[in-house]
């Protein structure tokens, strides 16, 4: 069953991004550089019986897709923000508000500073399966844990040597 | 040099060589490359899984207190999830409107 109110109102923001193509790009641009959310919705609500190199390589990807994901986000929501008031004062845009809201969440706002005190700053989600391995590697901030860092000098190093080799 | 799960850091060739030198071992011939290594490689490429693998293992208790208290605000992260989805959908069905 169609809900004419709920047709009404994406209408109305078809019109509204129509009219406004530079906010239209933008959040073109933001949506590209999102995670896979599906996967990091799995990976949050999976609990792992037996700990593996495989799970934790979940656990830690499904941390840096959070906090990609919420980053990302703010974006968005400050953009739909603007579209939302480009329009005259009078005219509403409930659609755009709620999912602005959504984005917006101030307790979502409270996760990204708690993640930032455990993931270093630049740590980012790949594509590249090579380039994914080395975030995971040094997601957590050095200064953590001694033997962590010197994980990461021995990794560091042989890769250094196969470059040599190469 | 490439890198994927099952085989770890290997080198990638052109494939218009005829013929690889000795050295190169285990090479598997694919449509534009030749996917090999060496010995040396293959034993450093090693050591560095295995350190990736240290790693991962003591990162494990950091990230489960971490995902204990991502997971308390999880009815928050769906809500987002269905706001970017619903962004995405409107976005490309935008863009396939003014096409048509």
């Amino acid at each position: 069953m169609i809900n004419i109110r709920s047709q009404w109102q994406l209408f109305r923001t078809y019109n509204l991004l129509d009219r406004n193509n530079r906010s239209f790009a933008d959040i073109a641009q933001c949506l590209g550089q999102f995670p896979d959310l599906d996967k990091m919705l799995s990976g949050l609500c999976y609990e792992p019986k037996s700990i593996t190199a495989n799970t934790v390589r979940t656990g830690i990807d499904a941390l840096i897709f959070v906090k990609n994901a919420m980053t990302n986000s703010q974006h968005v929501a400050a953009v739909l923000g603007r579209l939302a008031n480009s329009e005259s004062p009078n005219s509403t845009q409930p659609l755009l508000n709620l999912l602005t809201e959504s984005l917006e969440n101030q307790q979502l706002k409270g996760l990204i500073s708690e993640l930032a005190n455990t993931l270093e700053e630049k740590s980012t989600f790949k594509r590249i399966t090579q380039e994914m391995r080395y975030e995971e590697c040094f997601a957590i901030r050095s200064g953590v844990n001694g033997l962590l860092d010197i994980a990461r000098k021995t990794f560091l190093q042989s890769v250094s040597e196969m470059e040599e080799v190469r | 040099m490439q890198f994927n799960n099952t085989r770890g850091f290997f080198i990638s060739v052109p494939n218009e060589l005829l013929s690889l030198p000795p050295y190169f071992v285990q090479a598997v011939q694919n449509k534009k490359s030749i996917y090999c290594s060496t010995l040396e490689m293959i034993s450093t490429s090693d050591r560095a899984m295995e350190s990736i693998n240290q790693a991962l293992s003591i990162t494990n208790d950091i990230i489960q207190t971490c995902l204990s208290q991502v997971r308390s605000h999880i009815d928050q992260l769906f809500n987002m999830t269905d706001a970017v989805v619903s962004d995405t959908f409107t976005a490309a069905d935008h863009k396939l409107n003014r096409r048509t």
